[in-house]
């Protein structure tokens, strides 16, 4: 740590040593028709060729010699702004950036090229914003933040049905997915059909795969950042859909024009008005449904200080009716208050208050006979980020976050002929803490470094009983040994990680460069699930004197290029290669469902995965899109599964080809379509059968797991969407869409496995299971006033 | 409760899989490879007066839907120690044999024998000498509880189900709650049912007691509801004079999760399938440094029973 330090220093004096006089332009950047902080925008010097990019807040700093400077603010789609400035002070400039007409598009793009993947550091790493998701069509034409991501390179599902998503081989709780910096723990409606983000109230996306800087910690593979609108903060609007499955409305406008704005966006399903419609009469009854609130205000008190408030309420409510009725619900709630301080013009702040609950429960029966069980996830979190512009080649970040965390595995009630017992599981207590500081460094007008260190403490408090068991090689249950009970307060496990990051880019010209990076993660809670697809009842465990952090290490190395007229295309090829420690896998019939010695059912392994991804991207035109090739592999090592050999994870896939695209027929009229092909994801299949007491059990002889794989995924897509005539004196702007999921009905095979018959119980067949068997087409229709 | 939870996942799942927009299975043509075929041992011993039987058989290819072959042939012994140091020290062996050459090696205790062939607490231990190569294992017979004299029925009325099927009005069994788990050690019990001689043996009729309940926590209780219950078996209905009895084996943990895990594996279906595991044996080669591979369990268990008459 020490000689990290004083190499950190060292690097800063390196740069800081020329003695010339500067100045720095820094203001915010917005949408001049809605008031939006438009994220990621460009601000660059005609003269020195200088830039820097609007921050999540909208927010830039720009330090240049004094003199004479022509300054060029742009941001992709919107017509960019030139202002020439005479700098010979520190100044303020907040500029507004209007939205071009389609049609401008193709020229306009003079102004702003797409050369920000070439001239940035960040690799691993798509930013999407609304209007590209809107135009990708998905299953019921509802726009789908996530499903969008899995669209992307390196990221994988094991098929429809499955929630979340894999990335670069990673498990799907590796994924830190935060929603205005909320975290989510369960990102789908609908066991993975739907993502519970409103895509009325959704403004950026990017993910992050690879190359993570050091504010980030907590998720081994990816970072999932998901930030809200702040409301039109100009005029009052209203949107809206009504689809084949849900419905939504948002409304968002200024409470105090260009100070005050806020918006408020609601969904509901209306999946229970067609369950009574079902010919099927256990259908007939199923009592479902799920819904989710988006709310946000902010308030502009003055230049330098701004406040946020944003929340989401989001559930899923399934009642599968009829006597001895089964039933679940479960949701996430987050809020988050967040305070921008302008220090100056090279010191920009943030503290956010993140708050998030997410809780599930299921039920059957009744209070005669039945139970419940409740179970939640709480976490509270100051998060204070600074980041100081120090001069023209250092942007230095630093900051810290302090987070408590309650894992309540639960409550359950039972009823037995009306007597009611409660047994609850013990509260899990943990305490996660982290300070980070990371610079990003110009070095020479080509190569630019960033580096930083994470240090994450992760405490797990009483009251709470710990269990000691037997290390056992074998694939047992390990055999509990002792038990211990710490009080209120006491530390129970403490563990410590340095998180380094580096990341380098060497601009080979305007057109080109390379980039490489390394960085290692810390995660401190796992997702408990042995399933194929993970149950909305699945549980997380923070880690324990038993269960290990786990760690990542990651180098990617990419080649960046833009090519076309215009450099229309953008276009990277990356490697990488990851090692995980610390890998949860399961004993042989684990039980995993209310038991306070969990702990006995783990196994833990190791890990690695490794790919090539190559991606070409077109962002502007009537012709906008991308294909996507990732070549991977994602390997677990856990001793006695597989022979005590490296196996696929069951989420592998070898070939992984996705092409998204979507032309602008004429100003109203728009189609899309995506096609995806991927290799078959692995399985295990028994081979053998044996019998006892009648019992007629499958075995597998060889062993083995995941050396078979499925057929292949492939799916076709398509979309289009018609701009109806604006009426209302052109205030009332609407258009249908129309979609079909799955174009050619391919019966994609989610699984294979073997099934006993139902009247004759020494036979079993070889069963393949889809999950979608036909095409689904959709009509949703949007408006806008 | 437990039980209830995990149909209740069942019953999770094959809603999702009723949700899907076409039929989500689909038989395959699959050739699946063959193994070696590897010796399957079914030695489920009793305290009953009944003839004991230990099946011998071998493994066979998965989608081979004939009986699996028996395995002829071999020595096949039980001992019994019963030693209280201090009071008793006895040990007997017995011979099992098979007369009908179909692997079903039976042994029929003397009824003269005054020391009956089950003893509860006692140690049972068991070996098969196949093809020249023994395979061995232990197991203890826990005491059981006595069910004679508490077993009732009581009048159900028609139940229409959510798919419309119907289960008619009939008799399902009652166990008064006096009856009540051994308390101050974890016990595992086997609720065994049979109508007119006939035992229900499906695979989902397995009704098996950890203490009074589904997991610890319920040491020294009476049984649950869904264990009393599930002594009627699930869509069941008994008619008048039907003769229905129940036996109460007291199997042991151990083999209340070698038969828990055995099902398990049986109804591993779906999306939410875990990866497939070996369910574990209790029986093992005599010499440790064998690579011979062998399935199944041994186990004694006590039991008591109750016969009524529907009336």
């Amino acid at each position: 740590m020490k000689h990290l330090l004083i190499l950190f220093a060292a690097l800063l004096l390196l740069t800081n040593m020329q003695a010339q006089e500067k100045f720095t332009i820094s203001g915010t950047l917005k949408d001049s028709q809605n008031g939006e902080v438009l994220i990621g925008a460009a601000v660059s010097d005609k003269e020195t060729k200088m830039g820097a990019t609007a921050n999540v807040y909208g927010f830039y700093s720009l330090t240049l010699p004094k003199g004479k400077h022509t300054i060029i603010y742009s941001y992709l789609g919107y017509s960019a702004v030139t202002k020439e400035i005479t700098l010979d002070k520190n100044i303020s400039i907040d500029v507004e950036l209007t939205e071009a007409a389609k049609e401008l598009k193709e020229v306009e793009i003079t102004d702003q090229k797409s050369s920000d993947n070439i001239k940035r550091i960040e690799m691993s790493t798509t930013k999407l914003d609304i209007k590209q998701i809107s135009r990708v069509p998905v299953l019921l034409g509802e726009v789908d933040v996530v499903k969008v991501v899995q669209l992307l390179p390196g990221v994988t599902t094991v098929g429809e049905g499955a929630t979340g998503f894999n990335v670069r081989g990673g498990s799907i709780d590796q994924n830190l997915i935060l929603l205005d910096e909320a975290p989510v723990y369960n990102s789908s409606h609908l066991f993975g059909f739907f993502s519970i983000f409103n895509p009325d109230a959704v403004k950026d996306v990017k993910l992050i795969k690879g190359g993570i800087p050091a504010q980030y910690g907590g998720r081994l593979s990816s970072i999932l950042d998901i930030r809200m609108k702040d409301g039109n903060s100009k005029k009052f609007e209203v949107n809206g859909g009504l689809g084949l499955l849900f419905s939504r409305l948002s409304v968002e406008g200024p409470l105090i024009k260009n100070k005050v704005s806020f918006i408020l966006a609601a969904r509901r399903s209306y999946l229970d008005v067609y369950f009574p419609l079902f010919n099927n009469e256990s259908l007939k009854k199923v009592k479902a449904k799920f819904y989710d609130y988006t709310g946000k205000i902010n308030w502009i008190i003055n230049d330098k200080n701004r406040v946020y408030l944003s929340g989401y309420l989001g559930r899923d409510d399934f009642n599968f009716g009829g006597d001895g009725s089964f039933g679940f619900n479960n949701g996430n709630k987050t809020s988050t208050l967040r305070y921008n301080h302008i220090f100056n013009s090279k010191m920009f702040s943030n503290v956010s208050f993140v708050y998030s609950n997410y809780d599930y429960a299921i039920g059957a029966g009744d209070e005669v006979d039945g139970f419940t069980w409740k179970s939640n996830i709480i976490n509270a979190t100051m998060k204070p980020e600074f980041t100081y512009y120090l001069n023209d080649k250092n942007t230095i970040t630093f900051g810290g976050s302090v987070s408590a965390m309650n894992f309540r595995p639960g409550t359950i009630t039972g009823y037995d002929d009306s007597k009611k017992t409660e047994s609850k599981g013990e509260d899990k207590h943990t305490q996660e803490n982290a300070v980070y500081v990371g610079n990003e460094q110009t070095l020479t007008k080509k190569i630019s470094i960033q580096y930083g260190i994470r240090f994450s403490n992760f405490n797990l408090i009483g009251p709470i009983t710990t269990y000691a068991f037997a290390d056992t090689n074998a694939n047992v249950r390990k055999r509990f040994t002792a038990t211990d009970y710490f009080k209120i307060n006491k530390h129970v496990k403490t563990y410590n990680n340095f998180e380094p990051r580096f990341s380098a880019k060497f601009e080979i010209n305007d057109l080109s460069s390379i980039k490489a990076s390394y960085n290692r993660m810390a995660q401190y809670m796992h997702l408990i699930s042995n399933t194929t697809a993970s149950t909305p009842f699945d549980i997380w465990l923070p880690s324990t004197n038993n269960i290990l952090p786990q760690l990542c290490d990651q180098v990617t190395a990419g080649y960046f290029r833009n090519f076309g007229k215009n450099e229309m295309f953008e276009s990277s090829l990356e490697v990488f290669y990851k090692n995980y420690q610390n890998q949860i896998d399961y004993i042989d019939g684990a039980n995993l469902f209310l038991n306070n010695q969990i702990e006995a059912e783990l196994r833990n392994g190791k890990g690695r995965s490794y790919g090539a991804e190559v991606y070409i991207k077109k962002n502007v035109g009537k012709f906008t899109g991308w294909v996507s090739y990732t070549l991977s592999r994602s390997e677990r090592l856990v001793s006695y599964i597989n022979n005590s050999s490296w196996y696929p994870t069951r989420f592998n896939k070898t070939h992984d080809i996705k092409i998204i695209l979507s032309y602008d027929i004429t100003k109203r009229i728009n189609v899309s379509a995506n096609f995806v092909y991927g290799s078959g994801t692995p399985y295990t299949l028994q081979n053998a059968l044996y019998v006892v007491q009648g019992k007629v059990i499958p075995y597998n002889a060889s062993g083995n797991r995941n050396q078979s794989n499925v057929p292949d995924y492939h799916r076709l897509d398509i979309s289009a969407q018609f701009e109806l005539a604006k009426s209302f004196k052109d205030k009332y702007s609407h258009n249908i869409g129309v979609s079909v999921y799955n174009v050619y009905s391919h019966r994609n095979p989610f699984s294979i496995y073997v099934k006993q018959d139902a009247e004759n119980p020494q036979r079993y067949d070889v069963i393949q299971f889809s999950v979608l068997g036909s095409l689904v087409p959709s009509v949703v229709y949007n408006f806008k006033f | 409760m437990r039980k209830n939870l995990f149909t209740s996942i069942l019953a999770f799942s094959a809603v999702v899989s009723a949700l899907c927009l076409s039929s989500c299975e689909k038989v395959i043509d699959f050739k699946v490879a063959d193994s070696p075929a590897e010796l399957v041992v079914d030695a489920f011993l009793t305290s009953d007066t009944v003839t004991q039987k230990i099946i011998l058989t071998y493994t066979q290819n998965i989608l081979d839907s004939s009986n699996v072959p028996p395995v002829l042939g071999a020595i096949v012994k039980v001992k019994n120690s019963l030693v209280i140091p201090g009071v008793i020290d006895t040990s007997r062996t017995f011979t099992f044999t098979d007369p009908d050459n179909d692997g079903v090696y039976t042994y029929d205790h003397p009824k003269s024998d005054l020391v009956p062939f089950g003893f509860p607490l006692s140690i049972y231990e068991l070996s098969v000498v196949v093809k020249g190569e023994e395979f061995v294992s232990t197991t203890f017979m826990d005491e059981t509880v006595d069910i004679k004299g508490f077993l009732g029925d009581t009048l159900l009325k028609e139940i229409i189900l959510p798919n419309n099927d119907t289960i008619q009005e009939g008799y399902v069994l009652t166990l008064s709650p006096q009856v009540k788990d051994i308390a101050g050690r974890p016990n595992g019990y086997w609720f065994k049912t049979f109508k007119n001689g006939k035992e229900f043996n499906r695979t989902n009729d397995l009704n098996l007691a950890y203490d009074a309940a589904f997991g610890p926590g319920f040491d020294g209780n009476p049984f649950i509801v869904p264990i009393v219950s599930g002594l009627t078996p699930s869509r069941e209905r008994f008619k008048k004079d039907d003769e229905v009895r129940v036996e109460c084996h007291s199997v042991g943990v151990p083999t209340l999760y070698f038969l828990n895990q055995a099902v398990g594996e049986i109804n591993n279906t779906g999306l939410f399938a875990r990866p497939p595991g070996n369910v574990p044996s209790n029986i093992e080669p005599k010499n440790k440094d064998s690579k011979t591979k062998v399935h199944g369990w041994f186990s004694a268990a006590a039991i008591s029973k109750e016969t009524i008459t529907i009336k």
